[in-house]
């Protein structure tokens, strides 16, 4: 069994296969431990040069928001963290699952009895339901730990999603999202933990102020924007969400092929030729210079 | 539990600015670990780099050996032993902390195949053990039990007995690294912690820039190790880099700040600090009046 697990998925276009590979890239590349999974039904990706395991299956539809807690039927872990398959890192992910330890089950957001959020104004979900406050998250980073109290959770939620249009949600292919049904079940049954937003486990620079300083080469991920309020913000999981529809974005994917590879080609320790000349001319000048 | 940090400055004066570039990196971290240094160099500006000052014991063939001295030549409960060519970006807490316990640590990988002190494969099947640990021994932890004195024990008659072991370098001095990767894969004995702690390392295999400056704490880069990885160490071991520029201008840059800091008192402002702040101060004024 194991301890820990990541998953993610990518279904459907070959974009999604190259966003994933993205990601597994990504923590390959800053040395993260944890074992990594995928669920996938697209082939011609070299998934196992960034993932310990691949799984290749196909997604319902009417699942396809609740395909992210598929890991707890497919893989035999603790404590698993799914991150969307858009997603980068830059920071390990052993906070993140310390965070979310004996929690059962784990968002980043904050409580909220008031605003909009799918269309209806929470305060009146709130109402119908008689909690005082809803989890406001984005669920690109779920933590859950597999068992009977998250069996409980989700059959809350798709007891929710069955009665959406008691709540007036926006639908997505038919269905609402299974952020706003996770988080009234979170609501209802005092099951899960919330991660306050100041842990920046995830962000995905919505309002961005200025530039995006985003850099897989320098493991640099930073920004100002302007959420519930204004931040500068280093998160460990940038969430592209809609930056995968700018270059930038996509110039990091190449980025990170383009190391792999350089790793396939290159053995442990390789020095270029131009490395090589370089090291014997400084040789010679410290030599030179310090005798 | 006394922890120290252990390193040698032996032979030619450049190990001794090495080793004096390690003492005071830490200290401009603001690294609290008791410092020791065993020299054949007493002459050299050692304080405040360095808290304590030993004299070399061991004979210069033997001085890898040395290493692992520090539990009889000191008080300490916890030894980190760091090679003298290596600056510090980040504390030891850390370190002391994830070995605490652990008895003789290093950080590598276990091999068993390649090329590490000669044929890995062949080495392997001679002494009769699947794998051996690689590691860099520019670090290793161990602490004061039976069982690490103990271990200790057995590795330097591993060392006496290195050329038999068919372990040898090109100079006469004997090796250390396979002794120690060698006895960890037969007694089952010390910790090899996984590369991917970043204690240590020594940017083999850089891929681009080394990102290095000892003012701003920097240390990062890109490297060809097991995998391509981003890397921060800790531990910055200069290893090849001794013979690179860069690696140099950083000790020249903190023998400066040392320098600096015996020159100017507390809380020091240049007249340049004093005149510009004089001036911002005209300027608030006159834009909150």
């Amino acid at each position: 069994m194991m301890d820990r697990a990541v998953f993610t998925l990518a279904f459907g276009a070959q974009k999604f296969g190259h966003m994933a590979m993205g990601l597994g890239r990504s923590l390959k590349l800053i040395g993260d431990p944890t074992p990594r999974v995928v669920l996938t039904d697209i082939d011609d990706f070299p998934w196992e040069n960034a993932f310990d395991l691949v799984i290749r299956e196909s997604v319902p539809k009417e699942d396809i928001w609740w395909a992210k807690l598929y890991a707890r039927e497919r893989i035999d872990a603790k404590s698993i963290l799914f991150l969307d398959g858009d997603a980068l890192a830059f920071k390990r992910l052993d906070p993140i699952f310390r965070a979310g330890e004996g929690g059962v089950f784990g968002v980043q957001g904050p409580w909220r009895s008031e605003g909009e959020w799918y269309g209806p104004d929470i305060s009146e979900v709130c109402a119908k339901e008689g909690v005082t406050a809803m989890p406001q998250f984005n669920g690109g980073l779920m933590y859950y730990e597999p068992g009977a109290q998250l069996e409980e959770l989700i059959a809350e939620a798709k007891d929710v999603s069955a009665n959406a249009a008691k709540y007036g949600w926006t639908l997505s292919r038919g269905v609402p999202a299974d952020e706003v049904c996770l988080s009234l079940a979170m609501a209802r049954t005092g099951i899960g933990r919330v991660f306050t937003e100041s842990t920046n486990f995830q962000n995905s620079g919505v309002g961005l102020i200025g530039r995006l300083d985003l850099d897989v080469m320098k493991n640099r991920c930073q920004y100002l924007c302007r959420r519930y309020d204004v931040q500068f913000v280093q998160p460990y999981i940038f969430h592209a969400h809609f930056y995968s529809k700018f270059l930038i974005y996509w110039r990091q994917l190449r980025a990170l092929e383009k190391l792999e590879q350089y790793e396939l080609k290159r053995p442990y320790g390789y020095m270029s030729p131009w490395q090589k000349l370089e090291r014997s001319v400084q040789r010679r000048l410290v030599k030179f210079r310090r005798g | 539990m006394k922890r120290i940090v252990y390193t040698l400055a032996v032979g030619k004066p450049k190990f001794a600015e090495c080793a004096l570039g390690l003492g005071r990196s830490l200290r401009l971290l603001g690294d609290t670990t008791h410092r020791v240094v065993v020299t054949d160099m007493p002459d050299q500006p050692w304080r405040p780099a360095f808290d304590e000052v030993l004299p070399v014991e061991d004979s210069l063939d033997w001085i890898f050996f040395s290493k692992l001295t520090a539990l009889k030549r000191t008080d300490a409960d916890q030894v980190l032993f760091i090679d003298g060519d290596s600056l510090a970006f980040r504390r030891l807490d850390d370190i002391f902390d994830t070995c605490a316990g652990k008895g003789l640590c290093v950080q590598g990988e276990w091999i068993s195949e390649g090329d590490w002190y000669g044929n890995v494969a062949e080495t392997c099947r001679r002494h009769g053990v699947p794998r051996i640990a690689q590691f860099n021994g520019g670090m290793i932890y161990y602490e004061r039990t039976p069982e690490c004195e103990a271990f200790i024990q057995t590795i330097f008659d591993y060392g006496c007995r290195s050329e038999e072991l068919g372990f040898k370098r090109d100079d006469p001095l004997i090796p250390d690294e396979p002794c120690i990767g060698l006895a960890m894969a037969q007694t089952g004995q010390g910790t090899l912690l996984p590369d991917h702690v970043d204690f240590q390392n020594s940017a083999v295999g850089l891929i681009g820039k080394l990102e290095l400056d000892v003012l701003r704490n920097r240390c990062e880069f890109l490297c060809r190790r097991y995998t391509v990885r981003h890397v921060r160490p800790y531990i910055f071991h200069a290893s090849r880099y001794i013979n690179y520029l860069i690696y140099w201008r950083q000790l020249d840059r903190l023998r400066e700040l040392e320098a600096y800091e015996s020159r100017h008192g507390y809380g020091y402002m240049t007249p340049w600090h004093k005149l510009t702040r004089s001036l911002h101060k005209r300027i608030i004024r006159w834009k909150t009046r």
